[in-house]
């Protein structure tokens, strides 16, 4: 039954608009909900399809571009936030409270997640050689890393996938734009100062 | 550092090595094999697994431990044969350059490690250290005024967890017929800042006995803050918590 009092309806022209041209009032929907919304949460807000809104989020996204805010876009999720650019403006008026530093297990595990995603457990320990069953679970809890899916192998391992949180926290658009890993290239010995010294890799895991 | 680091309190390790040549954990062990940083042919292989079938004898041991031993062990064994068999005399990395396909292949794997350790330090070393590199909106102003809250809400959020993790819980058993007023305690908030000025953040609840009072002085906390009555602070990270009374001159 329609609400009587409340005229929400979604404005006629709307209805023929071409997607592309939602982008405006999709924009103004992410900032002012403050928060990710997925393409059918937008396409019902107005009155679209998904596919609609995810043409209008392309258009969007490209139209953000030289301005201090961008459209973060993970899988069907979207949200409106500030530029890595500008990211020492940001931090100086908010102030923001710097999260626990991740370990170099928990950095390294994390670039294989984001680069070879979906994968298992095993699968990254086949590269880092370690068992990763903690700093997985701690890139878990912080909202890095989330299952995406099962594997279709006997046990149906978990699949790992990396976040919305993820690109937030390395400033991308979306997990497309990771700089290209050259295949099969031999990155020299990184220096050691950023490292710091070789850790013993299964206590440093566990020590969550 | 961060919790993550694990240079204090490391568990003792799960499969220690004791072999001519290596001392430490097995992890570690593979770790460097993976790196190429050990020589494999020389390393006794048999006497590690002898040392762990051992072990096994002696005591129950959880059959996670003996997989992941086995996963060890095998990765072990994997590189050592790379390292022995004829085609293994292959520098790791030129195999990977030859075949990057070759997952299977411990060259192939080690050059792809040490891609993505290059990846980890160029993409996300700096995010890291400094934290995130973008930001949504972070309060809405009409609902907490962001003038009277200089501090991110998770701040204030996780000193109160602090709290109520002191207090002991409500005894589930006892149905309790005290009730607390979240008016009554931002009367009593409000004169106690009017008295004071200035109080710690924990100060607001030194006189909560439970949980529930607790959370009504949390309450009025709040809703002095949206009366605009009372302010937060806090100078710095981890420094400490104030609540300070906003008089009607500061206020205007």
């Amino acid at each position: 039954m329609a609400d009587p009092e409340i005229d929400r309806a979604v404005p006629d022209h709307v209805r023929f608009l071409p997607a592309e041209e939602l982008d405006t009032a999709l924009e103004a929907v992410c900032f002012a909900l403050n928060r990710s919304l997925t393409l059918a949460e937008a396409a019902s807000v107005l009155g679209r399809t998904p596919e609609d809104l995810a043409v209008a989020a392309e258009t969007l996204a490209i139209r953000l571009r030289g301005r201090g805010l961008m459209l973060q876009r993970h899988q069907d999720e979207v949200q409106l936030v500030t530029r890595p650019e500008v990211v020492w403006a940001v931090q100086r008026a908010l102030n923001p409270e710097r999260p626990g530093r991740l370990s170099r297990p928990a950095l390294e595990t994390l670039a294989i997640v984001a680069y070879r995603q979906p994968l298992t457990r095993a699968g990254v320990e086949a590269i880092r050689g370690v068992n990763c069953e903690a700093v997985l679970d701690s890139l878990e809890r912080r909202g890095l890393v989330a299952e995406v899916g099962r594997q279709d192998t006997p046990g149906h391992p978990r699949l790992f996938g990396t976040t919305l949180r993820f690109l937030e926290v390395v400033g991308l658009e979306r997990v497309e734009d990771l700089p290209p890993l050259p295949e099969g290239t031999v990155i020299p010995e990184l220096p050691a100062e950023r490292w710091e010294e070789e850790p013993a890799p299964l206590p440093e895991e566990a020590a969550t | 550092m961060s919790e993550l680091d694990p240079s204090t309190d490391a568990p003792p390790p799960r499969f220690p090595v004791d072999v001519p040549g290596f001392q430490g954990p097995l992890e570690q062990l593979v770790a460097i094999a993976h790196r190429g940083e050990i020589d494999l042919a020389a390393l006794p292989v048999s006497e590690i697994t002898a040392c762990f079938r051992a072990r096994l004898e002696e005591a129950d041991t959880d059959p996670r431990a003996i997989a992941d031993f086995l996963t060890l062990a095998s990765r072990l064994l994997a590189l050592k044969a790379a390292r022995l068999l004829p085609d293994g005399a292959i520098d790791a990395e030129e195999a990977a350059l030859e075949d990057p396909t070759q997952v299977d292949d411990p060259g192939a794997r080690l050059a792809e490690y040490r891609l993505f350790r290059a990846a980890a330090e160029a993409l996300l070393a700096d995010a890291s250290e400094q934290g995130a590199r973008s930001f949504l909106s972070t309060v809405c102003p009409d609902v907490v005024p962001s003038e009277r809250l200089t501090i991110a809400p998770e701040r204030l959020l996780n000193a109160f967890r602090a709290v109520l993790e002191r207090l002991p819980d409500t005894d589930t058993l006892d149905v309790p017929v005290t009730s607390v007023s979240v008016e009554a305690k931002t009367a009593e908030l409000r004169d106690l800042l009017i008295a004071r000025g200035t109080l710690r953040f924990d100060e607001v609840f030194a006189a909560a006995r439970s949980r529930l009072e607790a959370v009504a002085g949390f309450l009025a906390l709040l809703e002095l803050i949206k009366r605009g009555e009372a302010r937060v602070d806090q100078e710095g990270n981890f420094g400490e918590i104030t609540v300070t009374a906003v008089t009607a001159d500061a206020h205007g």
